[in-house]
């Protein structure tokens, strides 16, 4: 399986931690998108406001002046002066009475103050050394037909003229109100009064404005009369800058403000071409219009930056948080690596290990105690599993020892008879487990008679290996006081039969061999006929007796054969050990099997002679398990 | 707003190349040749309605042509001919009707070129008025300007029997905008453009264009005194070929020609902006390079076009009899004969 690529700890904070910033940038972003919107609400609100209250300050300063003009106006009209000086000291106390104004004019219908007099007009102005006296019915300026007289005296109402340069005033854009005076239904004269646009500007500067942005005053023609741009003033109109810059929308904007409109649109500062809210209002009474324009960017920054200080807390909440489930899982995980080391010393083979430290009653603790609860148990069985092994070997030790002694008991000595050269007699066994049931034994009834036995208890182990002593025993005794092999057995059988509640059985082969005739007697209790090999080599099977085995029944139902060997003959007696014996394959050694070596075998001596046949046997059973014991006795007649 | 500095490295850019032509002019086909000092008086400020004097004087025309031009500034309350007439100038713009009367009352100037072929000269009246024909005009307030220069409108009010109340039209267009006139007077190049920069759309406006009613008294020819051309044709000839050679490279290369007006425009601190000295020098091209298919070729006067203007004053009381072409006009733009 692909590994992790980050620890539990740093998993676990990593998806707390996206998880939390997620939640808190779309709360953030919820956040500044409502301040925004408020923001622009409010800021238009008071831009519109402020607008306002700034177009009509300008336009109650217009006011005035006008007031000023219009009262000189009502004054020549009902008390119209007797000459010239008065003329002259009239204007000087308006303009003495008001510093706005910069210069203030007379200039009279033609004929209408003096008969004979077609051109009059009287000029006033500041210059620095006071005021001073000018006259303009010189033909060249040729006032009658200048606008600040035509356009009053046309309408028949106070205008404000276009803005100027004045060309006395040293270049100073002027602005003039003209004002008409009638007498007698008929224009006596047009009264003006000029405001330099430089103090305008002064004015609109001390309002107080937008905190960041500007602030302009355009004409009725849409000409700049204020704005920061000095080369704007007279210059350009907002028409210009809408040819100029190709906006149309401008173009419509302006024709909106220079109609007396008032409002608050969102536009491209034409200055900067940064998003920017306009404001504008109509100046009262003179055609113009003012305007502020505050970037968005300004009126957005307390929205930015309450956006940065929430931003900047919620990374340090965050900071903090991470720092905190980092701790948290450390103190969560450490039970879990305190366990994995121990459970890597207890894999290495170090039962005496225990996880402490570990506090109860929650998950961790439950596996921390089940951990320490699996390595007790561990130990126990361990030590339970030593006891048994213990156990298990004593016993080993004393079937070991209980084989020997099985062993001690069988006739071992070759040659047993070291004295008696007619024979050759030698026998084996080879238990399937530490005892065996199988047994052989022989004996002298007399000087010229040998008994030989073979038997094989049923079952296998101790009890059988007791049964087979007991039998043995019983056999040898029996043998003693009887010369028929039949009434060995049988009175073997009566030994056997009564205390036998554990219906243990044993076949057993009796044989009684005349060493100076080479005759053998024999009888069979249940046990498979023995194997004789003539001097000339041909083998044949004994001849099958009837007889039960021993233990079975009380009348074993034996019979008597003998049969003669001649010097050189071999009888083999063996237990189904060798015949039933089976190889891995499943296939059984069988009697033809023996009978086919043993033809075939160097007569040799007995020992030698089952010695092969053992390794013939155990060389065909190979590593299959056998469950038989096997015994083998071979008896030669070599005289 | 800073188009018109931007340019400025190119145009001096040009100067310089021109300089360098100059300089290579001078050393290769001419051996030190003393420039001949001129002035040439306009009739008004300075605006793209003299781009091509600004560009040959800027580019060195002039100088190629051996010539030192002194360019002096009209106004209202200067009069170009009266320049001419008093010596300040020794060549002066000057529209073919002023130029006409003065001629016939006996100041001896001669036209050396026709530098404007068709009149500019419109009457506007703003649609409000309800104004949409010429009957439209009867008794209305039309502000014209003083003497020769309304002559148009005059002929056509006069032509079409027209009674209207003439009120005196200044520099500016202020009295149409507040509506103390009906109609004014206007230059397609300037004043309707004016009005434009004002707020007021195109469609807003109704125009009654001089040239197309038939009444096309042309503008802005180079005029100097009989004497002079007697004196000093060749010099006469050399301006009359480096203005119109200089009117050429205008329209050829109108930001440059634009960044030479607004230099002039910002020097005199004239209250003009560039948008609208750009629509001006469009204007003085399809008034000056008249399409082909059309009568008048830059430089040279029409003697229908004389003839009409004779007719026109003499109807209107301005002269009494029209001066013979061929001894007021002398046609300095052609090669010599």
């Amino acid at each position: 399986m692909r590994p992790h690529w980050l620890g539990l700890r740093a998993r676990f904070v990593l998806v707390v931690f996206a998880g939390v910033a997620l939640v808190a940038s779309a709360a953030g972003m919820v956040s500044y998108i409502d301040t925004r919107h408020s923001l622009l609400a409010a800021t238009q609100e008071r831009l519109s406001d402020l607008t306002q209250a700034q177009a009509a300050r300008l336009g109650a300063y217009l006011a005035e002046v006008a007031g000023r003009t219009k009262g000189l106006a009502v004054s020549i009209e009902t008390r119209p002066p007797r000459g010239v000086d008065q003329m002259w000291s009239m204007l000087r106390a308006q303009l003495m009475a008001d510093h706005r104004i910069f210069g203030m004019a007379l200039g009279f219908a033609p004929f209408a103050h003096d008969p004979n007099r077609r051109r009059l007009a009287l000029y006033m102005y500041r210059s620095p050394s006071g005021p001073k006296r000018a006259s303009l019915d010189n033909l060249e300026y040729n006032y009658l037909r200048q606008p600040w007289y035509l356009a009053p005296s046309l309408l028949g109402r106070a205008v404000w003229s276009e803005p100027y340069y004045d060309e006395g005033g040293g270049g100073v854009i002027m602005t003039t109100l003209g004002v008409p005076v009638y007498r007698q239904g008929k224009l006596y004269c047009v009264v003006t009064a000029d405001i330099s646009i430089k103090d305008l500007k002064r004015g609109l500067r001390k309002m107080p404005g937008p905190s960041r942005g500007w602030t302009f005053v355009i004409s009725r023609t849409g000409t700049f009369l204020a704005a920061p741009q000095d080369q704007w003033i007279m210059a350009e109109s907002i028409f210009s800058l809408a040819e100029s810059l190709q906006r149309p929308s401008l173009r419509k904007l302006g024709q909106r403000m220079i109609r007396g409109g008032v409002g608050v649109v969102s536009v491209k500062d034409w200055r900067t071409g940064q998003p920017a809210w306009l404001a504008f209002a109509p100046v009262a009474g003179v055609g113009w219009s003012f305007g502020a324009v505050v970037s968005e960017q300004d009126i957005l920054a307390p929205a930015a930056r309450l956006a940065r200080r929430q931003g900047s807390i919620a990374l340090a909440g965050l900071a903090v948080l991470v720092l905190v489930v980092w701790l948290l899982i450390t103190r969560l995980t450490r039970p879990l690596t305190r366990l994995a080391q121990a459970a890597r010393r207890l894999a290495a083979g170090d039962f005496s290990v225990k996880v402490a430290g570990v506090r109860p009653g929650d998950e961790l603790g439950d596996l921390a105690e089940g951990f320490n609860q699996m390595v007790d148990d561990l130990n126990r069985y361990i030590e339970q599993l030593t006891e048994t092994t213990a156990a298990k070997e004593r016993i080993e030790s004393e079937l070991d020892l209980a084989r020997r002694i099985q062993e001690s008991i069988l006739p071992r000595t070759y040659p047993p008879y070291p004295d008696r050269d007619e024979f050759d007699l030698f026998g084996l066994t080879i238990p399937a487990r530490q005892v065996g049931g199988d047994f052989y034994d022989y004996f002298m009834i007399d000087h010229d008679h040998l008994g030989v036995v073979v038997g094989d208890v049923s079952g296998k182990g101790v009890p059988s290996a007791l049964f087979m002593t007991v039998a043995r025993t019983l056999i040898k005794s029996a043998a003693a006081h009887h010369l028929d092999t039949t009434e060995v057995l049988d009175e073997t059988n009566r030994q056997i039969l009564p205390g036998n509640d554990m219906c243990m059985f044993v076949t057993v082969f009796y044989g009684v061999y005349q060493i100076s005739t080479g005759r053998l007697v024999y009888s069979s209790a249940g046990h498979p006929p023995p194997l004789v090999r003539r001097a000339s080599g041909h083998v044949k099977q004994a001849e099958r007796l009837a007889g039960m085995a021993v233990g079975v029944h009380d009348d074993l139902g034996l019979a008597v054969g003998s049969l003669q060997m001649e010097v050189g003959d071999l009888l083999l007696v063996y237990t189904d050990g060798l015949d039933e014996a089976i190889d891995p394959r499943g296939e059984m050694f069988g009697t033809a099997r023996a009978m086919d070596w043993l033809s075939r075998t160097e007569v040799t001596t007995a020992p030698d002679i089952i010695d092969r046949l053992v390794r013939y046997h155990r060389a065909f059973t190979g590593p299959a398990e056998q469950f038989d014991d096997l015994t083998l006795l071979l008896l030669r007649r070599t005289t | 707003m800073n188009r018109a500095a931007a340019p400025k490295c190119p145009g001096a850019r040009r100067w310089v190349a021109a300089g360098l032509l100059l300089i290579g002019l001078l050393a290769t086909a001419a051996p030190v040749q003393a420039l001949d000092r001129v002035s040439l008086g306009l009739v008004w400020t300075h605006q793209s309605q003299f781009a091509g004097i600004y560009v040959a004087q800027d580019q060195g025309l002039y100088r190629q042509y051996g010539l030192e031009v002194r360019v002096r500034t009209g106004g209202p309350h200067k009069d170009s001919l009266r320049e001419l007439a008093q010596g300040h100038c020794q060549f002066v713009m000057s529209s073919l009707a002023a130029a006409m009367v003065r001629r016939a009352k006996g100041l001896e100037l001669v036209h050396l070129a026709q530098v404007v072929q068709r009149s500019a000269n419109l009457l506007v009246a703003r649609a409000s008025t309800g104004i949409t024909s010429l009957a439209d005009l009867e008794g209305r307030r039309v502000s014209l300007w003083g003497g020769i220069s309304s002559l148009a409108a005059q002929a056509l009010f006069r032509h079409q029997g027209i009674k209207v109340r003439t009120i005196p039209q200044g520099t500016t267009i202020t009295l149409l905008l507040t509506g103390a006139v009906d109609v004014a007077s206007a230059m397609r190049y300037n004043e309707y453009h004016q009005l434009y920069q004002a707020g007021v759309d195109y469609d807003e406006l109704v125009v009654f264009d001089m040239a197309k009613l038939g009444i096309n008294l042309p503008e802005d020819g180079i005029y100097t005194m009989e004497g002079t051309w007697r004196r000093s044709p060749d010099i006469c000839r050399r301006l009359v070929a480096a203005t119109l050679a200089g009117w050429r490279r205008a329209f050829a290369d109108p930001q440059a020609a634009l960044d030479s007006v607004m230099r002039r425009v910002h020097r005199d601190r004239l209250a003009t902006n560039r948008s609208h000295q750009r629509w001006m020098l469009e204007e003085m091209r399809r008034i000056i390079m008249v399409p082909r298919d059309q009568p008048g070729r830059m430089g040279r006067l029409d003697p229908r076009t004389f003839a009409l203007v004779g007719r026109v004053l003499q109807a209107h009381g301005f002269i009494k009899s029209t001066p013979a072409m061929q001894d007021m006009v002398v046609n300095a733009h052609r090669k010599r004969p």
